[in-house]
């Protein structure tokens, strides 16, 4: 697939191996020009004698240890060797370096993957042979688990607050010199490190270009959090919903970078954001991505039924029980009478003074010192609260496990920016309900439909594949396809190279079975 | 430029205050919180002896129904019966209203049963009520109550939360008995005003009138709570050394006739009558076989198809009637019975004859004696002879369904027989 590319500039994998020139000047401009656009390569010029050569490193992949000790090396090399011929070098450095020097390779291909693997790469002016020098960086591999974003199966590393861990965690799992990084200096008085992560020949150049162009519209004294800059570059500033993704998983980040999406990473906090966003992305967890197709798919309307729950379940509730009797069945409702009977306030005060508690007890276990318990207090407050509101006869038992179920069921939305707009959403549909009954929240739905169907996100339709309907993108919507059968990326995203897979990437085992292979055998 | 955002801000903040005010001081138009509401469950009309409609109303009293919310723990009739009075319904349940603390509420109305005098006389202007008012459900069952609704209606529910729901289950559930007679408001009112079928529905009576006897278990206890129920009712209504049921059955059916209560069919013409309309399911049949009157098969008819083919001849319409009886064998108490085929064989004879004589009689009850078309059968020709109907209508119910021939054909079929084949058999017996 990948060798009907239409972008000749793209890097190829797979392409046949270019000789290594012998020319340091030639060389250089190679791997210049395949790592065009990748503000991580350092080209290390350095001078032996009249030997020029070159370490060529990815700032973040390489071992600072390393390379210092190569530095070193190669300046005591120096002076000793005055006019040395070309096997001299060569049999110096290996005498110098008996174990580091891995490999010598005049291909390019190679050389290029083993920067891309963490490698330093010298190259000496005159020789045809480069030296490799193995310097995985090891330090990096106490990388800490996302706690935001959890998953039972997938890789569970998460970004640190270290812009250099974090390029190193996506270029750990995109080993491809198309993987462009770009850094922006912002804020006037922090100087915070950013890097605009994209694939070229995936990603679409007007995005990437949109990117940039508002990144650096930004003119602010300090960016402290990634909120400063997706605050600063999303389409609809007053909107409460989230148009940039953000994530603390570089997996998440890298398959949108496969998508076709922009990654913004910001120096000091451990999470990235991706654009364009869209609506159902939020809905969508890194799990469904590992999980079996029909559990994904199981799981993904499970989240949707969750959406809503968090959205109109008090709300729903409420309206039924001050407009909509007629809706309950007759035993029900003659349980809900006999509990509210002697109950003081309409049930829409009720609603509220329990989301009002839950709301309380949440900010207090978040900003409580972990040792007095965080969560757990307010899981066990909210129970124990609604638990004592009933039995006082201040708030009715199915008032109480309509808020606690909501409560719990908003944790169900994986982006926790998602999950708080969602959650206060709640809030206006249930004052809607109270004073309107189902006509209220509907006519509150459809508010907020037509304005999230309004939004967009770099140009593309917040609510896409949706709406406008795009067929193609509608497997990982509705359903999660299996891998086999996602031959194309999400459309929409304006990605120049739509094909994300082969054809028949589904096995076709033999259709004679072992035991009949057996019999064969013996007859 | 900054005044103008000043201003802006302030508009936004004035209309925001408006809205506030607009939301929080006006009234919840059309709101009601459950607990003010009081719900009825059934409601029972009767005409009394000055020819006033005469509507009891079963309140329910939810704090009492759930033991573990009662408020304070003693034993507390479930229900307020209510009886009042009235020229006609509305304004009988606008006195309803007046002794009612809170909004009378009839959305969980299940029932509405009316007395053998009222469905005489007062069924047509009494569903007009049920239609209008906006409370009610469409598919709200319309009954009929042997002698008056409002002593049926006062009988203690056994099995559900409330008698409603259990007369609303007793329709439901089919069983061993013939239910599907029973029509809903809507079926009702299109049936009534229709000019090709009649409507029926079902009638409900004490269960010791239909011969079955229920024995409550904690006997005292059971009359503490009677003496309880019946408190109420001796306060809002006058007649009551009538018997309260102790339980209520549903088993035959009412027919109508231009909106009046014309006749009622007994058990075995219902059963008649449903064979006709291919409703008969789950219904128990005995056939003698043998000399002495202990030999008896039972079978169950597990499953009924009719097909009625209206015809033309010579001018005058006829309907052929193939009825298709599908039954199991419940029980065998003739030791000398082997089940093969041709016992079988003699066995679906027998039950055919017996079909045709139960269909035989109810066409005989209901078409020639009350010319009513409580099956459908002008709907049929309606349906097939658009054209003919037009002339048919004006005369279809004087004389014309009376003189209308009727081919009956049956077929039964007896496939099963349990988990047993042949009966019991004696060793000393063989």
């Amino acid at each position: 697939m990948s060798k009907s590319l239409p972008n000749n500039k793209q890097w190829d994998t797979e392409r046949s191996s270019i000789p290594q020139s012998s020319s340091l000047e030639t060389n250089l401009s190679m791997l210049k020009e395949t790592f065009d656009v990748c503000d991580d390569i350092v080209f290390q010029q350095a001078q032996f004698g009249n030997q020029s050569g070159c370490l060529v490193y990815l700032s973040e992949m390489i071992n600072k240890e390393t390379l210092i000790e190569i530095e070193q090396g190669l300046s005591s090399l120096i002076p000793q060797n005055q006019q040395e011929s070309k096997e001299s070098v060569i049999t110096l450095i290996h005498r110098h370096y008996p174990f580091q020097s891995e490999n010598e390779t005049q291909d390019l291909a190679i050389i290029v993957k083993k920067i891309l693997s963490g490698h330093i790469i010298l190259l000496v002016d005159g020789i045809e042979q480069v030296f490799l020098f193995s310097s995985d960086n090891q330090t990096n591999r106490t990388w800490t688990e996302s706690d935001r974003e959890r998953t039972v199966r997938g890789p569970q590393a998460g970004f640190s607050e270290s812009i250099q861990t974090n390029l190193k965690l996506i270029r750990q799992k995109i080993q491809n010199p198309n993987l462009k990084v770009r850094y922006v200096t912002l804020g006037k008085q922090t100087n915070t490190k950013i890097s605009v992560v994209y694939m070229e020949g995936i990603a679409d150049e007007e995005i990437v270009h949109e990117v940039h162009q508002r990144l650096s519209n930004i003119d602010i004294d300090g960016v402290l959090d990634s909120h400063y800059v997706e605050s600063m570059i999303k389409d609809s500033p007053r909107s409460p919903f989230p148009t940039v993704f953000n994530t603390a998983r570089p997996d998440r980040v890298c398959g949108g970078l496969l998508d076709g999406k922009v990654a913004v990473l910001i120096d000091g906090t451990p999470s990235a954001l991706t654009a364009p966003a869209m609506f159902v992305e939020f809905l969508h967890s890194s799990e469904d991505y590992y999980d079996t197709s029909l559990i994904s798919t199981i799981i993904r309307w499970v989240r949707f039924l969750g959406l809503f729950v968090t959205l109109i379940l008090p709300a729903f509730y409420v309206g039924m029980i001050m407009y909509h009797q007629d809706l309950l069945q007759s035993p029900f409702l003659m349980r809900i009478v006999a509990n509210r009977e002697a109950l003081p306030y309409p049930a829409l005060v009720e609603a509220l003074f329990m989301l009002l508690t839950y709301e309380l007890l949440r900010e207090a276990g978040l900003r409580m010192p972990k040792i007095f318990g965080g969560p757990v207090v307010t899981i066990l407050g909210l129970v124990l609260i609604g638990q004592a509101a009933v039995q006082a006869g201040i708030v009715g038992p199915v008032m109480a496990i309509v808020v606690s179920v909501t409560a719990l069921t908003a944790f169900i939305l994986p982006n926790y920016e998602f999950h708080q707009v969602i959650r206060f959403c709640g809030i206006p549909l249930l004052l809607l309900a109270g004073f309107f009954g189902f006509m209220g929240i509907i006519v509150g739905l459809m508010f907020g439909l037509t304005h999230l169907v309004s939004l967009r996100s770099f140009g593309v339709p917040y609510f896409s594949p949706v709406s406008p309907a795009r067929k193609e993108g509608w497997k990982d919507v509705f359903i999660r396809a299996p891998w086999w059968a996602m031959e194309t990326r999400a459309p929409g995203i304006g990605v120049e190279n739509m094909n994300r897979s082969g054809e028949n990437n589904s096995a076709t085992p033999p259709k004679t079975g072992k035991e009949n292979r057996d019999e064969e055998n013996e007859g | 430029m900054k005044k103008m955002k000043a201003n802006k801000r302030i508009r936004l903040f004035h209309s925001m205050i408006l809205l506030v005010a607009l939301l929080t001081l006006t009234g919840c138009w059309s709101s009601d919180e459950i607990n003010n509401l009081s719900t009825i469950t059934l409601i029972g009309i009767d005409e009394n002896d000055t020819g006033e409609v005469e509507v009891t109303a079963v309140i329910v009293k939810p704090h009492t129904l759930f033991a573990e919310t009662a408020v304070d723990g003693s034993e507390q009739s479930k229900f307020l019966i209510e009886t009042t009075t009235g020229e006609s319904i509305f304004d009988a349940v606008s006195d309803l209203s007046s002794t009612t603390s809170e909004r009378i509420y009839f959305g969980h109305v299940n029932a509405i049963v009316f007395g053998e005098r009222a469905a005489r006389k007062r069924m047509v202007s009494s569903l007009d009520f049920f239609k209008r008012e906006t409370d009610f459900r469409p598919n709200t069952n319309v009954l009929v109550a042997r002698g008056k609704a409002s002593q049926l209606v006062q009988a203690t529910p056994h099995l559900n939360v409330t008698l409603g729901m259990e007369l609303e289950d007793l329709v439901l559930s089919n069983k061993y008995s013939e239910t599907d007679m029973v029509e809903d408001v809507t079926q009702f009112m299109k049936d009534l005003s229709s000019d090709t079928k009649d409507p029926t529905t079902g009638i409900i009576s004490s269960a010791k009138r239909q011969g079955v006897d229920i024995h409550l278990t904690g006997a005292k206890n059971h009359s503490d709570t009677k003496k309880k129920e019946e408190e109420p009712s001796t306060n809002t209504q006058e007649n009551s050394q009538l018997q309260i049921p102790e339980a209520i059955s549903l088993k035959e059916t009412a027919v109508f006739k231009d909106g009046k209560l014309k006749g009622i069919l007994d058990e075995r013409e219902t059963r008649g009558a449903l064979l006709v309309k291919g409703k008969l399911k789950n219904e128990v049949v005995v056939l003698s076989c043998g000399s002495s009157p202990e030999e008896t098969i039972s079978l169950n008819i597990t499953n009924s198809a009719s097909k009625l083919t209206p015809q033309f001849s010579a001018g005058a319409p006829h309907m052929a009637i193939g009825i298709q009886v599908e039954a199991e064998i419940g029980q065998l108490a003739c030791p000398d019975f082997n089940v093969d085929p041709g016992q079988i064989d003699r066995l679906n004879q027998q039950l055919e004859s017996l079909v045709k004589q139960e269909v035989t009689r109810v066409l005989n009850k209901a078409k020639n004696q009350w010319q009513t078309d409580i099956f459908g059968f002008g709907q049929e020709f309606y349906r097939k002879y658009p054209k003919e109907w037009k002339q048919m209508a004006p005369v279809w119910r004087n004389g014309m369904l009376k003189n209308m021939k009727v081919d009956l054909s049956v077929s039964a079929n007896i496939s099963r027989h349990g988990l047993l084949k042949d009966p019991i058999k004696d060793k000393e017996g063989k």
